[in-house]
């Protein structure tokens, strides 16, 4: 089978909708490959984001891909199939570190209960001219809830309206979360770095 | 348009520690939930239908999952050929 996905994926790179189509009509698993390809480090990215643990990740990859296998039938392409990916990836790892700290990730009640009071802005030059590491380490120190939505904006480039979806949330709710979620993440880079992140 | 994005030089970079291992550990995964997806599109319906048969009153050889012409009761005889001694 490798043999065969390499040699003809040297022609025109087909579209996720086509994998998947094409996937579904022929049962041929050479489809499922090239989606795995494309999409194997992403997720593994987002879930040692989310989990902070190889182990954890190499495991929770095999799962998503193996439930993505099973339930591709039911990819109605209302959404990208990056974006159904994803949803399936932040799901799997809310619930692994829920079933850890056997405690609710509390997203919901952060979204719900933030709409009237004055948040100052943070710019998004603070979050994205992080070096590389302290991002990484701010991103440890925030809870789940802050970090799915900074990882959802700023790593996968997903709507708002993709978000609200996502957590069945309205709009705003959303953009008042990602902000009070930058907050957050600047205090804790002060906190740990002693500075404003932009003045380095 | 933003020359740098800390997430996604964090992306690509934990994106280049996937291990290569893990690739055909998935496919074995996936050939076996194939299989047994297989098996059971087959066995599920006709054991499923075979019980509602059952459950309706039906007897156990009335109803088979086979396609029509692949009987394994065989105890019917063709008409041309008459037992022995039964004239």
């Amino acid at each position: 089978m490798t043999e065969a996905v390499s040699s003809s994926s040297a022609g025109a790179q087909p579209s996720d909708a086509d994998l998947v189509a094409r996937f579904l009509a022929e049962q041929n698993p050479y489809y499922f490959t090239l989606l795995y390809r494309r999409y194997a480090g992403k997720v593994y990215a987002k879930c040692l984001s989310m989990l902070a643990n190889e182990a954890q990740a190499r495991d929770a990859v095999q799962d998503i891909f193996i439930k993505v296998f099973l339930n591709l039938s039911r990819f109605n392409e209302k959404s990208a199939f990056s974006t159904w990916l994803y949803s399936i990836t932040y799901n799997y790892c809310i619930d692994l570190i829920r079933r850890k700290k056997k405690m609710p990730v509390l997203l919901a009640d952060d979204v719900s209960r933030v709409s009237d009071e004055p948040v100052p802005e943070v710019p998004d030059s603070v979050l994205l001219e992080m070096k590389q590491e302290r991002l990484e380490e701010v991103l440890r120190h925030l809870s789940e809830g802050d970090r799915i939505v900074l990882l959802m904006k700023y790593m996968d480039d997903m709507s708002i309206k993709e978000m609200a979806d996502f957590f069945q949330k309205t709009e705003s709710a959303i953009k008042m979360q990602i902000m009070r979620a930058k907050i957050r993440a600047q205090a804790i880079y002060e906190q740990l770095y002693g500075k404003d992140p932009l003045v380095s | 348009m933003r020359e740098f994005n800390a997430f996604k030089s964090l992306e690509n970079d934990l994106m280049s520690q996937l291990p290569s291992e893990l690739e055909p550990q998935v496919f074995s995964q996936v050939r076996s939930a194939a299989a047994a997806g297989r098996v059971a599109d087959i066995f599920l319906p006709c054991a499923l239908r075979t019980a509602a048969h059952l459950l309706g009153g039906g007897a156990p050889g009335q109803y088979s999952c086979l396609p029509p012409g692949r009987s394994v009761g065989g105890d019917v005889l063709p008409d041309w050929r008459r037992p022995p001694g039964r004239f």
